[in-house]
């Protein structure tokens, strides 16, 4: 249509002989009589006509408020179009619902690192600025703007102001090398909105060579400010990873916070564990200590804990007392507290955690982790680990006696205070009462102790070759009897750390991950259990429930590591060998075992005439193939052969060991 | 079996265990009791009502949400849907918005949950104009509301 208009209108400019940008009264005319007629309402048309005897400036003002009405009608014309828009045809419960999904952000982390205001606020274009229908669905869902922003004064003030009296969370990150702080009107929502408070997340993030700027607002300052009552406050979660530390609780929630349920404060100094601000309604305490922080008393601790009978996850991390050391008698232990602990997690020095254990039961409900710091040790690292895993079977000692059903070790990154990863690490996991493939039972309990590997800083080593040591503590104080289970993941497993798991007669399942199959193998052939000249009894015979292997990620071009050092494992293998290097020995000696399945997943230098040979040489075995040829498989097909045994190829000597130290 | 009428006069035969997905027919069955009588779903169209059966079909035997959930507290808010889910939601616009409707009527909490999902994932991350040709809507703002828009846009702006 405006098509056709305007080479209509340029056709009447043409034949009146109009230039350049002045017309004449006629020409104007003539434009006009034909706007009129084609594209005019009737309104338009009558307040046209009515130019004659009016002066100018009233017949514009008339014009400008015609063209008022008639945006404000084309408006109300989109506005109805609108309602006819599919989407509108959903309510605006719904459609709030649809905006609040949108606004979500993950919950319980922080969601970004960066300064500022850290509440994403990329859910206002697509809610509220999109028609009037939906922002006045957005500007009417209080809970879509509960979770303040920061970014600006006005902003924080108009979120305050549309949540209405929904509760509401705050949220903030501040980077040290900013040199910012907190925002100051930060206090407005924590003085004077605290009655409505459900939720506070405050992050300070930097480093070392903070700016000591006087002016700038610290977390501390900010909670000074958490004086009001906070009858519904939920959530608390507090971290300061700049080294700055902070004191916790200060002067803050004098009256409490009754309904908190979560509690979680990193890089603290507590200066005052009764006026911690706990409850019964808290089932989250996460402290993790400011470095130089004041430890509390036993007594401390156990009277904070009692306070919280409803907890269920406990995680200390360098908080434990220290005042604990001469405990006398473990029957002493103070009155058990946290009968519905579910989760527990200690990461502190060898020492304190044994202090604690002395000191403490732990309930039997509990699902428990150890991470053992080694910066108090001179030395002696393994030593202060068997009293540990003594006083853990004492302390805990309904779950250890009740058995083990599943033992792996892992090895892994090494998380220390503050969140740094500071070196490998090797985790032993057990579960009791249930085995890992049985999934969560009711009841049953899982213990992780991680212990570090390497600790540069203090120079400790503790060789991957302690597992056996470690390993023959666990069987000393924990009833390993009834392990189905053996898990191996990134370690090295020589043959001794074998001979004690060939002993354990239930051992039916023994899965390798990423580790080399050499110990196995030797401890294999050192005693099948079929022999008949053996004259030992089937139980006492070794791997005697020995019936299905888990080979995930392994060489099978490699049987031990070639290490230039015992830390620093890596794996290099003989490019000449395929993999019948392992496979062949290894049928060689499953022959003698009740093996009933073999699965190989993702591993190296196994090929199809591997699974093969597997399938024709140990008839009645599942072997089971992803059929994925890993890597430097050989590409082409060729004889299997059948490599000699390498002559004692366990010993460390032969596997090239320059032995540190 | 349990009998369900649409709203274009369709008769429906459902399996009782399929349909009490839905806790409308669920309270309505346990009120009423047995009945040989059709049930009227005067908002629900045949088609509609075809996919949502689809929907009970595919859940049928899976534990039921519990009743006394707030609409606006189902499920968790994050954008993830299960892959069947994803699959099922994949039709046009206006069977989408029929299915949440129809979803809302019958009180399905965890298809209500799936559809304001799919709708949010659609909307996430675009801008208001995006979204605006995506759905099919005019922009009707009054020049007062452009003006606060505009400021409300300077103030989320990170300092």
């Amino acid at each position: 249509m405006f098509g056709n208009m305007f080479s209509s209108y340029k056709s009447i400019r043409a034949s009146s002989g109009a230039t350049g940008l002045s017309l004449s009264s006629k020409q104007t005319h003539d434009i006009l009589s034909y706007l009129s007629r084609n594209m005019w309402s009737n309104s338009t048309q009558r307040l046209l006509r009515a130019q004659d005897g009016i002066n100018t400036q009233t017949h514009r003002t008339r014009l400008e408020e015609r063209l008022l009405e008639l945006e404000a009608e084309a408006r109300a014309i989109k506005y109805y179009q609108n309602t006819l828009a599919p989407i509108n045809c959903l309510p605006p419960e719904i459609i709030s619902i649809i905006f609040l999904i949108v606004a979500e952000r993950a919950p319980n982390r922080f969601p970004s690192y960066r300064q500022g205001p850290s509440v994403d606020m990329s859910w206002l274009p697509c809610t509220t600025q999109v028609c009037r229908r939906w922002r006045e669905i957005a500007l009417s869902c209080p809970a879509l703007w509960s979770h303040i922003s920061f970014a600006t004064p006005e902003l924080t003030q108009l979120m305050l102001l549309r949540s209405k009296n929904t509760p509401i969370s705050v949220t903030f990150v501040a980077l040290s090398w900013g040199g910012k702080g907190y925002p100051r009107h930060i206090f407005d929502a924590l003085s004077w909105q605290s009655h409505r408070l459900k939720s506070i997340e405050l992050l300070n993030r930097g480093n070392a060579t903070f700016d000591y700027d006087t002016e700038t607002i610290y977390l501390d300052d900010v909670l000074s400010n958490c004086s009001g009552p906070m009858p519904i406050l939920e959530s608390l979660r507090l971290s300061d990873q700049q080294g700055r530390g902070f004191k916790f609780p200060g002067r803050s929630f004098p009256d409490g916070t009754p309904a908190l349920k979560y509690l979680e404060a990193h890089g603290c100094e507590i200066s005052s564990w009764q006026a911690l601000p706990l409850g019964t309604s808290l089932t989250t305490l996460h402290l993790e200590a400011h470095p130089g922080a004041v430890r509390p008393s036993i007594a401390e601790l156990h009277s904070c804990l009692d306070r919280v009978p409803s907890l269920l996850s406990l995680h200390l991390t360098s908080f434990l007392p220290v005042d604990f050391q001469d405990n006398p008698r473990l029957s002493d232990r103070l009155p058990q507290v946290l009968p519905h602990l579910e989760e527990m997690r200690l990461v502190d020095y060898v020492r304190p955690i044994s202090n604690l254990l002395r000191a403490f039961y732990i309930p039997p409900s509990t699902s428990l982790e150890i991470v053992c710091d080694s910066e108090d040790v001179d030395g002696d690292f393994l030593g202060p680990i068997e009293d540990l895993i003594r006083l853990l079977s004492s302390a805990w000692d309904r779950v250890v006696q009740s058995g083990c059903r599943s033992i792996g070790i892992h090895q892994g990154g090494f998380e220390r205070r503050m969140g740094y990863l500071y070196s490998q690490s090797v985790s032993y996991d057990m579960c009791f009462n249930h085995h890992h493939d049985e999934g969560r039972v009711q009841g049953g309990q899982d213990l992780r102790i991680k212990f570090p590997l390497v600790d540069h800083s203090q120079g400790l080593i503790l060789y991957s070759d302690s597992i056996d040591t470690v390993l023959s503590w666990f069987m000393r104080w924990f009833d390993l009897s009834p392990v189905r289970s053996f898990t191996g993941d990134g370690i090295v497993l020589w043959h001794t750390t074998w001979n004690i798991l060939r002993d354990l007669a239930q051992l039916a399942e023994v899965h390798l991950k990423s580790t080399p199959i050499g110990g196995l193998l030797k401890v294999l052939a050192d005693q099948p259990p079929s022999d008949s000249d053996s004259g030992v009894s089937q139980e006492s015979r070794s791997f005697a429930g020995f019936t299905s292997l888990y080979l995930e990620g392994v060489d099978f071009r490699i049987r031990n590591p070639v290490t230039t050092n015992r830390c620093d494992s890596f794996y290099v293998g003989d490019r000449s060998r395929d993999g019948a290097f392992v496979v062949t020995p290894l049928v060689d000696r499953l022959r003698h075992y009740p093996v009933a399945k073999i699965s190989i997943e993702r591993c190296y230098n196994f090929e199809r005439k591997h699974w093969a040979m597997m399938q024709e040489q140990l008839p009645g075995v599942d072997v089971i193939w992803d059929g994925h040829e890993h890597s430097f498989a050989s590409k082409e097909p060729e004889e299997v052969s059948v490599e000699e045994d390498e002559s004692e190829p366990w010993s460390d000597s032969d596997e090239g060991f320059n032995t540190l130290g | 079996m349990v009998l369900l009428l649409t709203s274009d006069n369709e008769m429906f035969s459902v399996a009782e265990d399929v349909i009490k997905r839905s806790a409308y027919i669920k309270n309505m069955l346990e009120d009423v009791g047995e009945s040989d009588l059709p049930i009227p779903l005067p908002n629900v169209e045949s088609n509609v009502l075809v996919k949502i059966l689809e929907y009970c079909e595919h859940y049928r035997g899976e534990p039921l949400p519990a009743s006394d959930v707030d609409p606006a507290e189902i499920g968790d808010r994050s954008l993830d849907i299960a892959d069947w889910d994803q699959k099922y939601m994949a039709v046009d616009q206006e069977m989408l918005f029929e299915i949440i409707l129809a979803a809302n009527y019958l009180d399905i909490k965890s298809l209500l949950d799936v559809g304001c999902k799919t709708v949010a994932k659609m909307m996430k991350g675009k801008s208001s104009e995006e979204i605006r040709t995506l759905f099919n809507i005019a922009n009707d703002f009054t020049p007062e509301e452009e003006a606060q828009i505009r400021k409300e846009n300077a103030w989320a702006e990170c300092r």
